[in-house]
């Protein structure tokens, strides 16, 4: 293959039948190191068989650059049954190859991707308002109509979500625990105040890590259940025939959801703040002098009921959250198995993207709330 | 009793698409009480989407559909619940819900829209079984019987509130030939039995002649449609050659 490069225009010649892939390859690295600030490349087939793969590989491989860097291409004494191959194959426009480098998209601009990713956004806020919305819908329409109200469903997702959850929970804030008081207690130990231990240990469980290391835990167990649960009805027309027998979807497969967490949630919450403690216990007792009695006692003083109603507070707005999530991005699973995969994965980081906005949220505004209601420095 | 030719469902004016695509312009058809009435097309051509639009589950960008003179694209959420207790619908795949075993599924809609007894509800979900013959797989899972199983259960679903009228989305997709034979024999004696009517859409040919007595034929190309008719009349005495070649197989476009 002989390649002339001529003002701006790279001529391709001697293109002979039977040519080697690899041998293409090598000269085609030779063809791009000249395309710099090439408009045009001729290339002629005179000669050639349709049937020989080389030349469409190597036409295949022009089109692509041409969109890419922009450049038009013409074929010299391209034959007939060689047109026909191209166009087969859906190489050059109409069989006409001149008019690809009109095609090029160029790179895509960064406005593009910015709007794109905002024009996102702005429906992924539109479809959760409308989602809130029928749920909304269904809650008032349950307190119309007790009878109406899933107690059975509710009680099976109890149950997995909550019973089955007992031992992660209570081993990771177990864990939770003692790793928060040993931190605690190497420092505190160079200031002599290693008892105020128990005031960091139960405070920081109860008040934060409590509830989150819950709502984590749910997340990972219950939210993408949820996702995976719904996103495969959604695939298999099941909520079509829900919607078809003129049951709401909403009622019967999220309203469980939603309730169970509310209630499994927060008793994980106190199971997991007890167990917290505990753990910060049993390291405080190990790796200082600092008696069971005592820790147990400044432990006592140091909770108060507000700290234990914003460990519930917070695990009550994560339930919410967590479950709405998960049954959102199961129904809006696209109806494919890849769908499905994307649905689980999506309920799980936004759940926790929420989670953690959600958690900044109410630990600024909480002890605002309290020193209104009560009076009290919180 | 009501007149046999009155119209049951009123297609006008339906344009099918999404955003701003049209697959279907302005289509206008109607559907006869108790009649076998197929919606056939190659792939792609909208006739599912269509489908779709029938039973309510997407809003079609214009036109009017009506369902015993009652439309289903202006209906408010109440009058919809209404409607959709008027017709079944077959899915394709049987749509079962996978928790539940076979009469469970029958018992649901049963359960949520009338105030009959536990033993009723049972009662009626087995002689629903039995009216496809599944009277001995009450128990099972949908995960345990086979594709044709499926359909034939989800047909007994569809039929669990006695509705006028049923919609079939390709009832034989996916069954062998023998399976897919007997679908049709059951399609027909339910017609017979409980006088309803149907709806199917479908891009098998076999089925249509044995089941059909209307059919209108869809196309990408003019996005419309083709054709109407009796297909064992327009096989052979359709003015346009393209559709005795669909039917006698002999050309598949699309």
């Amino acid at each position: 293959m002989k390649i002339e490069k001529n003002n701006q225009v790279i001529k391709i010649s001697g293109l002979v039948p039977g040519m080697e892939i690899s041998g293409i390859s090598r000269d085609f690295n030779d063809f791009k190191f000249q395309l710099k600030d090439t408009v045009r490349v001729e290339l002629d087939l005179a000669g050639l068989p349709a049937s020989d793969p080389g030349i469409a590989v190597l036409l295949k491989s022009i089109e692509t650059l041409s969109a890419e860097k922009k450049f038009s291409v013409g074929l010299l004494n391209l034959s007939d049954e060689l047109q026909a191959m191209l166009k087969k194959s859906g190489i050059g426009k109409d069989g006409s190859y001149t008019d690809i480098g009109a095609k090029s998209k160029g790179p895509v601009s960064i406005f593009i991707t910015l709007g794109s990713a905002a024009y996102k956004f702005c429906s992924d806020i539109k479809s959760i308002v409308g989602f809130s919305g029928s749920i909304m819908i269904v809650i008032f329409k349950m307190i119309k109509n007790p009878r109406k109200i899933p107690l059975q469903e509710t009680l099976y997702y109890i149950d997995k979500t909550g019973v089955d959850a007992v031992p992660i929970v209570s081993l990771i804030c177990f864990l939770m625990g003692m790793i928060l008081g040993f931190q605690g207690i190497t420092q505190m130990k160079r200031f002599g105040i290693d008892i105020y231990v128990a005031d960091l240990v139960g405070l920081g469980i109860v008040r934060e890590l409590g509830p989150l290391m819950v709502a984590m835990i749910c997340t990972g167990r219950a939210g993408s259940a949820f996702a995976a649960e719904i996103g495969t009805m959604k695939v298999s027309e099941e909520i079509d025939a829900l919607t078809t027998m003129g049951i709401k979807p909403e009622r019967v497969l999220v309203m469980p959801k939603i309730m169970a967490l509310l209630i499994a949630m927060p008793l994980l919450t106190i199971i997991g703040d007890i167990i917290g403690i505990i753990g910060g216990t049993v390291v405080s007792i190990l790796a200082s002098d600092i008696t069971f009695s005592a820790f147990y006692g400044r432990t006592l003083q140091a909770i108060e009921p507000a700290n234990v109603f914003e460990s519930l507070l917070k695990s009550i707005i994560f339930a919410v959250l967590i479950a709405s999530v998960g049954c959102l991005r199961g129904m809006e699973a696209q109806n494919d198995a890849k769908g499905v995969g994307r649905a689980t994965t999506s309920s799980v980081v936004s759940g926790i993207f929420l989670i953690v906005i959600a958690d900044a949220l109410v630990t600024f505004i909480y002890p605002l709330l309290v020193f209104y209601i009560t009076g009290m420095q919180y | 009793m009501s007149a046999v030719n009155e119209n049951v469902i009123e297609v006008t004016g339906l344009t099918v698409g999404y955003d701003d695509y049209v697959i279907l312009k302005d289509l206008n058809f109607s559907v006869r009480r108790e009649e076998i009435f197929v919606i056939l097309g190659g792939s792609g051509c909208g006739k599912s989407s269509t489908l779709k639009h029938m039973i309510g589950l997407s809003k079609p960008l214009k036109g009017d559909i009506r369902i015993n003179g009652r439309s289903i694209v202006d209906a408010t959420e109440e009058e919809r619940d209404q409607l959709t207790r008027e017709f079944g619908v077959l899915y394709q795949s049987g749509a079962l819900f996978s928790s539940l075993t076979l009469e469970e599924n029958i018992a649901l809609p049963l359960k949520e829209f009338t105030d009959y007894s536990p033993e009723m509800i049972s009662a009626v979900a087995k002689y629903k079984l039995s009216l496809v013959g599944l009277e001995a797989f009450a128990d099972f899972m949908p995960s345990e019987i086979s594709g044709g199983m499926k359909k034939r259960a989800g047909l007994a679903r569809a039929m669990a509130l006695d509705p006028e009228i049923l919609f079939f989305d390709e009832p034989s997709a996916g069954l062998d030939p023998i399976s897919s034979a007997e679908l049709d024999k059951l399609i027909l004696e339910l017609r017979k039995t409980m006088k309803t009517t149907m709806v199917i859409v479908t891009h098998e040919l076999d089925s249509i002649y044995s089941v059909a007595d209307r059919v209108i034929i869809l196309d990408k190309e003019i996005k419309g449609i083709v054709e109407e008719g009796d297909p064992r009349y327009l096989r052979d005495h359709s003015a346009n050659k393209w559709v005795r070649d669909f039917l006698n197989r002999l050309s598949m476009r699309g």
